[in-house]
């Protein structure tokens, strides 16, 4: 055992733009230090008093690794259709910074969070980020709190957790069918999210329904000029994605500490994702446009006269890259869309009958 | 009792049972709950001073009516058992304890801690990332911030004084750096008179 005093550090660091967060543990007690600016902030958790810890795998990782990929795979394109010599450097120096974070995410493994349980309230452990390290933790940690608070076989846990069960009041042991199951007092998250999370509360879904009809309505849009191409019909079509990106920001602020399913929750993260894609396909396809545009000859910058939206209009719509554009656009937003409905449909049975989702 | 940290439903004890990971009922959260013997245990209950029965009983110095059952190991005074705090296997009272922790002599009750290590080396590294010009200034106070970060108390955790070591060296190498370049100047006027 370490000498009284001694922090031994654990894995994981938790980073946010203006802190960092890290984990210590000495002979009695597991240290939480935050670095904010030049001062340290100490929480101490004793062994005696660790009650769980939970770890939640989440897909956050994935989503990042997913966007840096397809961050990595836009701004290549763009350096393999660009043919300067000092912009094709600049473009795949920056595809190369993308994929390496992107490389560096996939190497930490997936993400997670995890919270420490004591008798008086569940704790986020902010620098448990990725379940590699947490799991490495929680095996550090074992042998230190069986010293403290002495080991359970299997046996003896599940024998005490009949023994609660059974004890435990009527009300408990079966619950009202009719009355979803208790919600927690809020978690305190320490570290950088300091301070008391806020309740959880009832959602309808109803925002994320009137995204997934937006979708649908979007994957038909998109396919438009390439059926039938009017640049009138076409720009006033494009209100469309504005009212998409409205529905998505509304459904994220709605599912924010709602009681929603996580498959509803990852829909919105979805569909959030997906925007921001279109969003960069968007900027690089419009720079790359500028490019050929420029070297077509039919944008001239010397001239006054601005050009013809039209002849624009008309250049764009016979390039083989924007069909392509127009039809994974298309089939992702119909994809997304179907996703949303499946979701609020497998979740209004069971808002309307909560006892259907109780454990048995 | 466990609740699920995803939508914070209460967790069935068949949930706390199962091995390797389980599924929240409610939001189909995927958890991995490990669980200790202190889940179990009963939560103490809160000591209460017992009233004092005759005039032959001690009483507490801060609760008058009260029985006294131990002294304060730092001040002595008599106090009950509501007053008593046992501290590392020690019997003081509040007053102690608290005098004691702002002198910064229990850093076992310590919450937080100002890094003058890193303080010396944002003085000593920050100037030179913009311009040169104003190490000519912080130079030496970033000498002055690490000679005195060597004698303050350094964090809990990090045991180190690199970092003071590293700021004086980069500090006095600054100095230096602009004492040649004065020397430089003042020979270069010279000569040029």
């Amino acid at each position: 055992m370490a000498p009284r005093g001694f922090y031994r550090r654990l894995p994981g660091t938790g980073r946010t733009l203006m802190s960092s967060v890290t984990l210590w543990a000495a002979d009695d007690h597991l240290l939480q230090v935050e670095v904010r600016g030049f001062t340290e902030i100490y929480r101490r958790f004793y062994f005696r008093d660790m009650q769980a810890i939970i770890i939640r795998p989440t897909g956050r990782v994935k989503a990042w690794i997913l966007a840096f990929g397809l961050l990595t795979l836009a701004t290549a394109l763009v350096a393999a259709l660009d043919s300067g010599l000092g912009w094709n450097i600049f473009w795949w120096s920056l595809a190369g910074v993308w994929l390496s974070v992107a490389v560096a995410h996939l190497a930490l493994g997936p993400g997670c969070e995890c919270a420490l349980r004591t008798p008086l309230q569940t704790i986020g452990l902010p620098s448990l980020g990725r379940l590699r390290s947490a799991r490495r933790v929680l095996e550090a940690l074992r042998p230190m709190i069986e010293l403290d608070q002495g080991a359970l076989t299997r046996e003896e846990m599940l024998a005490r957790l009949r023994e609660r069960a059974g004890a435990a009041t009527p009300l408990e042991a079966a619950p009202d069918p009719a009355s979803p199951p208790p919600i927690a007092p809020p978690i305190a998250v320490s570290g950088p999210r300091e301070g008391l999370a806020r309740p959880v509360r009832h959602d309808s879904g109803r925002a994320h329904e009137v995204l997934a009809y937006v979708l649908l309505l979007s994957a038909a849009v998109a396919m438009l000029p390439l059926l039938y191409f009017n640049v009138v019909l076409n720009a006033s079509l494009s209100l469309v994605f504005v009212g998409r990106v409205v529905c998505i920001v509304v459904a994220l602020a709605r599912q924010n500490h709602s009681d929603l399913s996580i498959a509803m929750k990852r829909f919105a993260w979805t569909a959030f994702g997906w925007e921001c894609v279109t969003m960069a396909v968007g900027f690089f396809g419009g720079m790359v446009l500028v490019l050929h545009l420029l070297s077509s000859g039919r944008l001239d910058p010397a001239s006054t006269a601005p050009p013809s939206p039209l002849d624009i209009a008309n250049f764009v719509k016979d390039n083989p890259a924007f069909k392509v554009i127009s039809l994974v656009s298309s089939l992702a937003s119909l994809t997304l869309g179907i996703w949303g409905l499946l979701a609020h449909r497998r979740l209004a049975p069971a808002r309307e009958e909560p006892w259907r989702i109780l454990p048995t | 009792m466990l609740w699920c940290t995803a939508c914070q439903a209460s967790l069935g004890w068949e949930s706390l049972a199962a091995e390797g990971q389980t599924r929240c009922s409610r939001c189909g959260a995927t958890l991995e709950i490990s669980v200790f013997p202190a889940l179990f245990r009963p939560m103490a209950a809160g000591r209460v001073g017992e009233a004092i029965q005759s005039d032959q009983e001690s009483a507490c110095f801060y609760h008058p009516r009260r029985q006294a059952v131990v002294p304060c190991e730092s001040c002595g005074r008599f106090l009950c058992s509501l007053c008593d705090v046992d501290f590392n296997g020690r019997h003081v009272c509040a007053p102690c304890l608290e005098s004691a922790r702002g002198q910064g002599a229990l850093p076992n009750l310590e919450t937080r801690r100002t890094r003058h290590d890193l303080i010396a080396m944002a003085v000593a590294i920050y100037p030179i990332v913009p311009f040169v010009f104003p190490t000519l200034f912080t130079a030496p106070v970033a000498l002055y911030l690490a000679a005195r970060a060597l004698r303050a108390p350094g964090s809990l955790v990090h045991r180190t004084k690199v970092r003071c070591i590293l700021a004086m060296l980069l500090a006095t190498a600054q100095i230096v750096i602009w004492a040649l370049i004065i020397n430089l100047i003042v020979t270069e006027t010279r000569t040029g008179g």
